[in-house]
């Protein structure tokens, strides 16, 4: 429906063109803005807008009326508003482009401005003369904006570009315009760039001086030393030094755009600076994007020529070269380099390899360039003219015999061809043939024919051109739906047909447009989307983009989304998300929510992209309760959840629902959320585990999944986390290894530390009297009266045996009692009773069996049966404990030596001293004694029998050292030291003495090593004799 | 068996100890006597005193016995200059002396000598003598003297 009433608005413009204009006050204003009355023209202008606020004309209409007075921002906002109306609409690119290019634009304006007008280009028609006058328009308006740029050769391609499509008066002249201009500006450029440059001021040393100073703070402090420049150079203009200095400077300040305009005024002063064409040709390649792609080329060409040294040059212009798609041009400036370093036999270096293999890449890759058939002459042009003007009149023949010269002279002058086929001619084969690799001149010559035909057909005239009209022009089909079919149309569409197909094959959109037409009225419906995807896909303009979508509708027979989601992401992909949420109410839960799940998945969108994640959260989430486990809106639901403030996450047990229900249905960005809210819960295992997993999920190809820096700021955290708290497992674990092993240590030295008595006995000799007392005692009161006892478990009555053990003091502890004592008298530290070997088995034992002897009679008692049997065995043990006791072997040499200390002493200190006399038993006696003890003993005994002897009239000394056996049968071995005094000594005198020294010394020393002392009287000259006797083999 | 029947053991030590524990454990099969000193042996072992005792049974160290109370290998009384040596082996010396005097009851003396050279010699000199270490149980103990009593 709406495909027929186009045509027949077409239709209506081929008759009446004047009456497209809406009123005859839109006219009177055009005709006010061609009086220069621009003001009364836009106060008309808005008045009609306002009743037809989508008719793009007006717009412009008034953009330019704005434009003349001054109101550059309205009349921008008019022409946009205008391109927006209609995009196809050439005249508003063009009024635009031409009002800003009149004024300095900064790059990226300049960018923007480039690309609005090659989207327009894009939408104009290849193949219709509206569309051929819209591409001329638009490439003059783009020559425009590059001449302004100083972009002279890019101007001039466009303005051939245009040049080729006919253009009209306006334009031509347009054209002439800008050539003219462009040379002029190459002119100046020859100029700036002349072998001399401006001369230099002569500068004083002053000067140069600062200059040098300013040099060195640059890279310290760029500001400071653009000051200075510029200071410098505000006093000699002509000097290039501060110019230099201050293009640095920018440079170094980032101020990019004003680094270019300083080092192209060096540059007009100096052409000769190979530097600042180097700089200015790397500044514009590193920043300039591709719009400035071209004067960095021809900066760093520059550069090169001043500066063939500058090798490394030619890579950076292949660079720019690729990026441009120019991958011969890449080639040879490589080639370059590649000579070089051959000459130098260096290896070409990794990083210009890549590049050279890309620049092969992408010439093996570069789709193959379409020869342009060669663009019709003048003369075949002029020929058409006249061709048209005869028939016109009515001299068909005339007319056929013109265009038959204009197609010889002109054989892809399809115009000319289709009007000598639709004026009985052959059909044009030879322009076909001519065109055959140029699908859209097929395309030109389809419509030619199918255009002559319905113009012969219905016999009309071609309308007239004015500047602020537009006319939309069809190729062929719907203009002709309801029309009287020409005779000759069915054949035209035939010859058409074939050219289509061949025009599609070349791959040309519009012609696989014109096929999928053609396809779906022939009920190939799958053929006809081909066709219409490759139009679509090659980004190119389409004619009638609303037809595109309504083929499509009819090929596509279902439709996958609401029309609520339609508009919604028509509005959204307008950037009017608010626009969209005021449509649909903006809430999602309560009364007004929509209960329509895709208007609850758009507002939740709408929300996201308004930057409302909680409420897009929301909106999500009463989605998926209308329509459960829905993909997308469970997709979208993850993806804002592990954006959204981690406490809208937590709580909502329907939240942590969803994500599990997402996660489980492998949607990645479920995972990084449900990571973040373990996260701030301070499970930071599982949120680590959990961000892993989301970083570790494969993404769909060329996909990148949204939130994949902050999942990795968020793992590097929680490993950061986890390395911290498994160091303070670590540390803990270190610290419990540490204090185990330490307790170990401990436990280790108490079990090691202290000797036994066994080793005590044999480091320290002493010790053994106080281990014969203890031996003595605890086998005496502990074994023999009360352990032995235990033997009679069974026999005896229980009671009688417990008190044995245990009455009174028991057992156990006179054991413990005993050891005390021993370790007292220890100059060694002794292990405690419970790990000493003979007194502590014997000690734990008695404990046992005085426990057992607590309880009642039953199985335990045999416990006490094990100790009674190891009694005997801990009797044994003890007594091998005497064993150990010292000897100290007394023979003559000994004993001499002990005397002569004691003579030593004795005569030292001016005591007397008499030799005594040896009586040796055998060789040796040997005394159980410790030889320390034994000499003390005697160097007592001796010194006092010395001084006894001393006050005799006649001293004598006997030392007698013997073995006896006493009365119980025991060796005893005897120490005598006589003496001739005739003082009498007596046991209870020797008794009654003080301890500590002398004889009491004696007396406790022999006491203590379980001796006795006894006095005996001697034969003359001796008198008596102080016997030490100690029993050899104990008790 | 009725106390009269039973075996009777004189037990010479200076304490008490072998009397009171002999008694409890072994009484029902023994009547065991003490006798602190030589003299008070010697009382009891003399036939006006009644029934003559099966055995003897000696502690040796007398060292609790007052000096005066010591007696030497012949039974006289020990000087003063010899108690402290025998003191410790009184009940050797006690047993020697009997032996001297012709008493030859079975005798067990309680002692932990450590010499199996000397403990050999003494139960040969001594005869009849039996040596019980403190390592003995009392069931040991008890076999020895039922032994000793039927000798």
């Amino acid at each position: 429906m709406r495909a027929r009433s186009i045509a027949l608005a077409a239709a209506l413009v081929a008759i009446a063109p004047v009456m497209v204009r809406a009123s005859p006050a839109a006219a009177r204003a055009v005709r006010l803005l061609g009086s220069g009355k621009p003001g009364e023209a836009a106060a008309l202008l808005e008045g009609e807008l306002t009743h037809a606020p989508t008719n793009a004309a007006i717009a412009t209409d008034l953009g330019i009326a704005y434009q003349r007075l001054g109101r550059a921002v309205d009349a921008e906002q008019m022409f946009r508003r205008a391109i927006k109306l209609e995009p196809a609409r050439w005249y508003a690119y063009a009024n635009l482009a031409a009002m800003k290019s009149a004024h300095p634009l900064s790059r990226e304006e300049k960018e923007g401005l480039v690309r609005l007008l090659e989207s327009g280009l894009a939408r104009q028609a290849k193949s219709t003369p509206n569309g051929r006058n819209g591409r001329a328009g638009i490439l003059l308006a783009l020559a425009g904006v590059e001449e302004s740029a100083g972009n002279h050769a890019a101007a001039r391609a466009r303005i051939d570009a245009a040049r080729g499509l006919s253009l009209s008066a306006a334009q031509a002249r347009r054209a002439q315009a800008l050539t003219q201009s462009i040379d002029a500006g190459e002119a100046e450029r020859t100029r700036s760039s002349a072998i001399d440059a401006w001369p230099e001021p002569s500068i004083s040393v002053e000067f140069a001086t600062a200059l040098d100073q300013a040099e060195r703070e640059l890279a310290r402090d760029p500001s400071t030393a653009l000051a200075e420049a510029r200071r410098l150079s505000s006093l000699h203009p002509g000097w290039r030094g501060p110019r230099w200095l201050a293009s640095r400077a920018l440079i170094a300040q980032g101020r990019l755009d004003d680094a270019v305009a300083a080092l192209e005024s060096l540059l007009r002063l100096d052409p000769l600076h190979a530097g600042a064409w180097r700089l200015l040709g790397e500044t514009l390649a590193e920043h300039g994007g591709p719009f400035e792609a071209q004067r960095a080329d021809e900066a760093l060409q520059r550069a090169l020529a001043l500066e063939p040294a500058w090798s490394e040059l030619w890579a950076a212009r292949a660079r720019l070269l690729l990026r441009a798609g120019h991958s011969q041009e890449a080639l040879r400036a490589l080639g370059n380099v590649q000579r070089e370093l051959a000459a130098r036999a260096e290896p070409l270096p990794a990083p210009l390899s890549a590049l050279l293999a890309t620049a092969r890449t992408q010439q093996e890759t570069a789709p193959e360039e379409r020869t342009a058939a060669p663009e019709p002459t003048p003369l075949g042009r002029q020929l058409m003219r006249e061709a048209k003007e005869q028939e016109a009149a009515g001299n068909r023949s005339a007319a056929l015999g013109l265009l038959e010269r204009a197609l010889i002279d002109s054989p892809t002058l399809v115009e000319a061809a289709a009007l000598r086929w639709v004026l009985g001619g052959p059909a044009p084969d030879e322009t076909a043939r001519a065109l055959d690799a140029d699908g859209a001149g097929l395309v030109r010559l389809a419509a030619a024919v199918q255009g002559a035909a319905l113009r012969e057909s219905l016999r009309s005239p071609e309308s007239a051109e004015s500047p602020e009209s537009a006319r939309d022009g069809r190729v062929g089909s719907d203009a002709g739906s309801d029309a009287k079919e020409a005779r000759d149309a069915s054949a035209a569409a035939a010859l058409a047909r074939h050219w289509i197909e061949r025009a599609a094959e070349l791959g040309n959109a519009e012609a696989r447009l014109l096929r999928a037409r053609l396809r779906a009225s022939e009920g190939s419906a799958a053929l006809a989307l081909e066709d219409l995807s490759a139009a679509v896909a090659a980004g190119e303009a389409l004619d009638h983009p609303d037809e595109v979508q309504a083929l499509r509708a009819r090929l596509v027979s279902a439709q996958a989304e609401s029309p609520a989601m339609r508009l919604a992401r028509a509005q959204l992909a307008d950037g009017q998300p608010a626009q969209l949420l005021a449509s649909l109410g903006g809430a999602c839960i309560g009364a007004s929510a929509p209960a329509d799940a895709d208007e609850l998945l758009a507002l939740g969108i709408a929300n996201d992209l308004h930057g409302e994640i909680v409420l897009a959260l929301g909106c999500y989430q009463a989605a998926l309760e209308r329509a459960p486990g829905e993909r997308e809106t469970l997709l979208r639901f993850s993806r804002a959840a592990a954006r959204a403030p981690v406490d809208a996450l937590i709580g909502p047990a329907r939240t942590a629902a969803l994500l599990e229900s997402a996660a489980h249905a492998e949607i990645p960005a479920a995972q990084l959320a449900q990571a973040r809210v373990l996260a701030a819960a301070g499970r930071n295992d599982e949120a680590l585990a959990a961000v892993t997993a989301f970083l570790s999920a494969p993404a769909a190809p060329g996909f990148i999944e949204p939130g994949l820096a902050g999942a990795r700021a968020l793992q590097q955290r929680l490993d950061a986390v986890h390395l911290v708290a498994a160091e303070k497992r670590r540390t803990r674990l270190f610290g419990a290894a540490a204090l185990v092993l330490a307790a170990m240590a401990a436990l280790f030295l108490l079990l090691v530390r202290g000797s036994t008595l066994e080793k005590a006995l044999l480091r320290d000799p002493s010790l053994f009297p106080a281990v014969v007392r203890a031996v003595a005692e605890v086998r005496h009161d502990a074994l023999k009266h009360r352990a032995s006892a235990l033997a009679m478990l069974g026999t005896a009555p229980r009671a009688e045996i417990a008190r044995s053990l245990a009455g009174g003091r028991p057992a156990s502890q006179q054991i413990s009692d005993a050891y005390s004592n021993v370790m007292k008298a220890s100059r060694l530290a002794l292990r405690p009773l419970w790990r000493e070997p003979v007194f502590g088995a014997l000690w734990r034992d008695l404990r046992l069996a005085e426990a057992q002897l607590e309880k009642p009679e039953g199985p335990g008692d045999a416990r006490i049966r094990a100790v009674a049997s190891r009694v005997r065995t801990h009797g044994e043990r003890l007594g091998a404990l005497l064993r150990m006791g010292p000897r100290t072997q007394l023979d003559g040499r000994r004993l001499t030596d002990w005397i002569r200390g004691i003579e030593a002493e004795l005569r030292a200190s001016g005591s007397p001293f008499v030799a005594p006399a040896l009586e040796l038993q055998g060789l040796e006696v040997a005394f159980p004694v410790s030889e320390e003890a034994l000499s003390g003993l005697f160097a007592n005994l001796l010194r006092n029998a010395e001084a006894a002897a001393a006050r005799s009239p006649a001293p004598h000394l006997l030392v007698r050292v013997r073995e006896v056996e006493d009365a119980a049968g025991r060796i005893v071995a005897e120490l005598h030291i006589a003496d001739s005094s005739p003082l009498p000594l007596t046991l209870e005198a020797i008794a009654a003495r003080e301890g500590g020294r002398g004889l009491a010394l004696v007396r406790d020393l022999v006491r203590e090593w379980q001796g006795h002392v006894r006095i005996a009287q001697e034969a003359a000259p001796l008198c008596k004799s102080v016997i030490l006797c100690f029993p050899r083999d104990g008790a | 068996m009725s106390e009269s029947r039973l075996p009777r053991v004189l037990i010479a030590e200076d304490g008490d100890e072998y009397s009171e524990r002999f008694s409890r454990l072994l009484g029902a099969h023994f009547q065991f006597e003490r006798a602190g000193s030589f003299a008070e042996l010697l009382a009891k072992l003399a036939p006006e005193s009644g029934v003559r005792p099966s055995m003897l049974v000696f502690d040796l160290d007398f060292s609790r016995t007052p000096a005066a109370a010591l007696v030497d290998v012949d039974g006289a009384p020990a000087l003063a200059e010899t108690a402290a040596q025998l003191a410790p082996v009184q009940g050797l010396v006690m047993l020697r002396a009997l032996r001297l005097r012709g008493e030859l009851l079975p005798a067990l003396l309680c002692a932990d000598l450590d010499n199996a050279a000397r403990e050999q010699r003494l139960r040969e000199e001594l005869a009849p003598l039996e040596i019980s270490s403190s390592s003995e149980s009392m069931t040991e103990l008890a076999a020895r003297l039922e032994r000793l009593c039927l000798q």
